[in-house]
């Protein structure tokens, strides 16, 4: 349960620093936290007490298995979390050397 | 003020979305012979991979990760026009012992990248995370030595291995009529050589990504000039 109120905190810091910070980077950070909130809550709803890894071992039992499925969601979704901060930290160095070094929104 | 407000907006709307998610309990399994139940029930028989979520994003989700590396694809290239006329600034030299440090690491990590990707139908890991460290090795190269540049034969093994990715999946079309149908032999599990097609396509994805986003870290040292 833990595990739901700390990716909500993350998701929520992110939304604060989204919508209050004022550098670009720091709104990217933002964003980033967010991802990782979001990424912590589907694996936290995916966990099972007592499984291991989804993977099979030729020589251990098998004994129940978390949820492979939010995994793999999150798989994909660390990785557009990766090409999108590129994207949108090299948006922003662009948007502040247009205007002269300054990374501020007013 | 505007600071509170605004903080206790965002903590009454996360408590909101809190709330109904907290009421699925923790722990507890929710996969109620849904789909989860069937990857793992009969995923050893259909895609031969003793990773479950290897099997999950190559096999069942194949198309969906293709799509993903083509995000990965433009967000370099977008990342690339943006930075375009960025040019390196001076950095002072890095010292010997970093340098050569570096340099000494770098072959490991490479290998170790390399198996993470080679194995991820067995162990935990696979094409994106083996990628990761083989794009961290480039962007340790690009930090610390003066002047690196890739050799120009990465170029040519990123356009492979999309190729290798799409291809294997048209080829599943032409031989059974479904993209990205298991078109190799699954061969025995827990084996190297197994899974049928998660082997090459997950080698390709690792490649592509790790030079893909060792591409992204370039642009943002020297702009996307010469090699």
């Amino acid at each position: 349960m833990i595990y739901y109120v700390f990716a909500f905190t993350l998701i929520g810091l992110g939304l604060f620093a989204i919508m209050f910070k004022k550098n670009l980077f720091k709104i990217v950070i933002g964003i980033e936290l967010m991802t990782a909130g979001v990424n912590l809550l589907f694996i936290a709803v995916g966990f099972v007490v007592g499984g291991t890894a989804p993977i099979f071992e030729e020589s251990a039992k098998f004994s129940g298995f978390v949820d492979p499925v939010p995994q793999a969601l999150i798989l994909t979704s660390i990785v557009i979390g990766a090409a999108s901060v590129g994207l949108a930290s090299a948006l922003a160095l662009r948007a502040g050397s247009a205007k002269g070094g300054d990374l501020d929104v007013h | 003020m505007k600071y509170a407000v605004g903080f206790f907006v965002v903590a009454v709307l996360v408590t909101l979305f809190l709330l109904p998610i907290a009421e699925l309990g923790f722990g507890t399994d929710k996969m109620n012979d849904l789909v989860a139940k069937y990857y793992i029930s009969n995923g050893l028989a259909d895609h031969g991979a003793a990773n479950q979520v290897t099997g999950v994003v190559v096999s069942y989700r194949g198309f969906d990760t293709l799509g993903e590396v083509t995000v990965l694809l433009l967000a370099s290239l977008g990342v690339g026009m943006l930075l375009a006329q960025r040019y390196d600034t001076e950095r002072p030299r890095p010292g010997f012992v970093t340098e050569y440090g570096a340099r000494f690491l770098a072959p490991y990590l490479l290998v170790f990248g390399a198996y993470i990707f080679i194995h991820g139908h067995l162990t935990p890991g696979g094409g994106f995370q083996g990628g990761a460290v083989v794009a961290t090795t480039l962007a340790l190269l690009y930090l610390v030595v003066m002047g690196f540049q890739r050799p120009r034969a990465l170029y040519w093994i990123e356009t492979l291995s999309g190729w290798v990715f799409a291809g294997l999946g048209i080829a599943g079309l032409i031989v059974s009529g479904s993209f990205l149908s298991q078109i190799m032999p699954l061969g025995q599990p827990y084996r190297l050589l197994s899974a049928g097609i998660i082997v090459p396509i997950y080698v390709a994805i690792g490649l592509k990504v790790g030079i893909e986003l060792s591409d992204i870290v370039k642009y943002f040292y020297k702009g996307g000039d010469q090699a």
